[in-house]
């Protein structure tokens, strides 16, 4: 049995005129093929404007040499300092550490402006596993909720089926809905409209 | 977990660590406050109670042991995870001897730095469970030997022992030291316990106990218009009689108690029939008995018998370094369930305690946490709220029995003072001359901290004895 993210869109979490929102692709040299289709699933859970805006800096700065990877906190900083006043949720295909972790799916502002998230540790291959293009964008559909729910002021969820439970594994991605739960759409109801 | 948001403090001298971690953690929906060195962490602690501390090892200034020691100190609750990217077996080995409930290498697995604050909340909690069932537990009369100092655990070892061994036991220690509470641990944790534990103070005045209430009596040839009144020895039939100063028995009272145990009966008055007793003897003093038979001012063979075992509390000052987790106990123990919620004691205040000499132990030391959960400002007791008087001289008569000391930490309440004067009148000239020398002699201050007015004091002082009050 597939996700629930699979078989039909979730219910809009927020009636009202919904999110200003950029998702916006760091350091990608082409578009990719999935930003539209996550931009079609989280105007379907959040409801509003989504578009694709790429982002006028690299991932140059925030490359730690010793570590391999890129520093989540400076890139998400480099995000936010972009002007405006939509929402941002920054969308790179490269490994995320934050100083002390050794790694992170993404990371986001509480009660903020964005967040960001990789799709890096979301391959299949990464784990030498087969390649499976359906099952990773599902994934990164259901971290781009979650951490849009962080920056929406949502913090972890108790309920395992809720797409903002704290998921530290691939395979507890894969084990709860890309749908927020009730009590979590009731909180998002308290967060003032755009 | 507990059901209000945890709060975790995080003490890093690294800005970026602080950072990340602050975020990490509050999407988890916990409370967060960071901390850049030891003493900024401390100074919060002393504010703000918290359930995880993340401390980092490598510090300048106070280094993450010295600092988890210190914490350990103040807020013994929290739980402590050290946090180090120079990780070797023997620094981890150093912190956990320390008392810190783990111990993590940089950079650290998101999901094992999780579940490791998720454990150590789950442990706080049920150490507050604990607390609270153990709080439960006391107030139904139950009995605590605190301290963890090798003749602590040498003491509970012994206590264990005598307790199942059923003998007469003699308890010594100066008074205040927590001889009435061994008693009834000792009673508690063996046999006899289903049945009743009877405290007999024969201090309360010189000489003879009245036969009446040892003894009791019956009808018969007793006049008519006197009531039958069961005596101690009726009422701890099966259980435990606690003969509390037992050096202040007078000599018909000893020869008495001498029959009593060596028949194993005893005839209450007013009555012909003897009557068999089951009891346990155990007995406390706060003097020295060996120089008393000695001296023929107590019966050697009731001596040999009150001593099959003899126990030996010591005073406060000789076993400083169970003063800390003492004073919490004592803290937890008379804390009111709606007073102020005190969660411990600030380091200076911790300073104080350790460095006093208690004169009267542990129930001097239960005075001073009392009064100054009266007076002191929530969450931490502080040095300014303990108001302690001055050094008496040691005992006169100090305790010399050749038998193997040990050490008690307890929350006594009934002993009897012995050497002290305990009218009213110089409890309170004590007590004045102790606050004015506080005060260094400001009156008015005085009579603040005593509550009453300086005019009612004045009038007090005028009463003193003229060497107890500070010039």
């Amino acid at each position: 049995m597939g996700s629930r993210s699979d078989i039909a869109p979730p219910p809009r979490a927020r009636p009202e005129r919904g999110l200003r929102l950029w998702i916006v692709p760091i350091g990608l040299k082409q578009a990719l093929p999935w930003t539209e289709a996550l931009a079609a699933q989280l105007r379907s859970v959040f409801g509003g404007e989504v578009i694709v805006a790429p982002a006028p800096f690299g991932l140059e700065a925030s490359f730690d040499p010793q570590r391999g990877q890129y520093n989540a906190l400076e890139l998400l900083e480099r995000l936010l300092a972009l002007p405006g006043s939509q929402r941002l949720l920054g969308i790179v295909e490269v490994d995320l550490f934050i100083p002390m972790l050794t790694y992170v799916f993404g990371q986001a502002q509480l009660n903020g402006r964005g967040a960001i998230l990789s799709s890096y540790r979301l391959d299949n291959t990464i784990y030498g596993l087969a390649r499976d293009d359906r099952l990773r964008a599902a994934r990164i559909a259901k971290e781009a909720i979650h951490e849009l729910g962080h920056a929406l002021g949502l913090v972890h969820c108790r309920d395992p089926d809720c797409v903002m439970h704290s998921s530290l594994y691939v395979e507890e991605i894969d084990l709860k809905s890309a749908a927020l739960c009730a009590c979590c759409r009731r909180r998002l109801r308290e967060v003032p409209t755009e | 977990m507990p059901n209000s948001q945890p709060r975790i403090l995080i003490v890093d001298d690294e800005a970026a660590v602080r950072d990340s971690l602050r975020r990490w953690f509050e999407l988890d929906g916990y409370a967060i406050e960071v901390a850049d060195s030891g003493a900024a962490a401390l100074r919060r602690m002393q504010e703000v109670s918290f359930d995880v501390a993340l401390i980092d090892l490598r510090m300048p200034g106070m280094d993450g042991v010295a600092l988890q020691q210190r914490m350990h100190e103040v807020t013994p609750d929290t739980a402590v995870i050290i946090v180090t990217a120079f990780g070797t077996i023997q620094s981890a080995v150093e912190v956990l001897k320390h008392g810190a409930f783990d111990y993590l290498t940089k950079p650290v697995d998101p999901d094992e730095l999780s579940r490791m604050v998720r454990r150590a909340l789950e442990l706080r909690e049920l150490r507050a469970q604990n607390n609270r069932l153990r709080r439960a537990v006391d107030h139904r009369g139950g009995a605590v030997i605190v301290g963890e100092t090798p003749a602590m655990r040498t003491l509970r070892a012994q206590v264990a022992e005598a307790a199942s061994a059923d003998v007469p036991v003699l308890i010594c220690g100066e008074t205040g030291t927590g001889k009435h509470l061994v008693a009834t641990v000792l009673h508690t944790a063996g046999p006899r316990r289903y049945f009743s534990f009877v405290p007999l103070a024969c201090g309360v005045s010189e000489g003879e106990l009245g036969d009446d209430e040892l003894l009791g009596q019956e009808g018969g040839s007793l006049p008519p218009t006197t009531l039958p009144r069961m005596g101690k020895l009726q009422l701890a039939e099966g259980g435990t009689l606690f003969l509390d100063e037992v050096a202040r028995l007078g000599p018909q009272t000893q020869r008495a108690l001498l029959e009593l145990l060596r028949r194993g009966s005893f005839t209450p008055l007013g009555s012909t029939r003897p009557r068999a007793t089951d009891f346990r003897l155990i007995s406390a003093s706060s003097v020295a008995l060996a120089p008393l038979v000695q001296a023929n001012r107590f019966s050697a063979d009731l001596y040999y018998r009150v001593a099959v075992l003899t126990l030996t509390c010591p005073p406060l000052r000789e076993r400083r370094a169970d003063i800390p987790a003492l004073a919490r106990h004592l803290l937890e123990r008379l804390s009111s369930p709606g007073g102020a919620p005190f969660t411990g004691f600030t380091p200076p205040a911790l300073e104080r305690l350790v460095g006093y000499d208690w004169p009267r132990n542990v129930r001097e030391l239960a005075n001073a946490i009392e009064r100054a959960l009266v007076v002191g400002r929530p969450p931490l007791i502080g040095a300014e709220d303990l108001l302690l008087g001055p050094v008496s001289a040691p005992p006169a008569a100090p305790l010399r029995e050749t038998t193997t000391t040990t050490e008690t930490t307890t929350t006594e309440t009934t002993t009897t003072e012995t050497t002290t004067d305990l009218s009213l009148a110089a409890v309170e000239q004590q007590h004045i001359a102790a606050v004015l020398e506080r005060c260094q002699g400001d009156r008015r201050r005085a009579a603040a901290l005593l509550g009453i007015a300086p005019a009612l004091l004045d009038e007090k002082l005028a009463l003193l004895k003229p060497h107890a009050a500070p010039g």
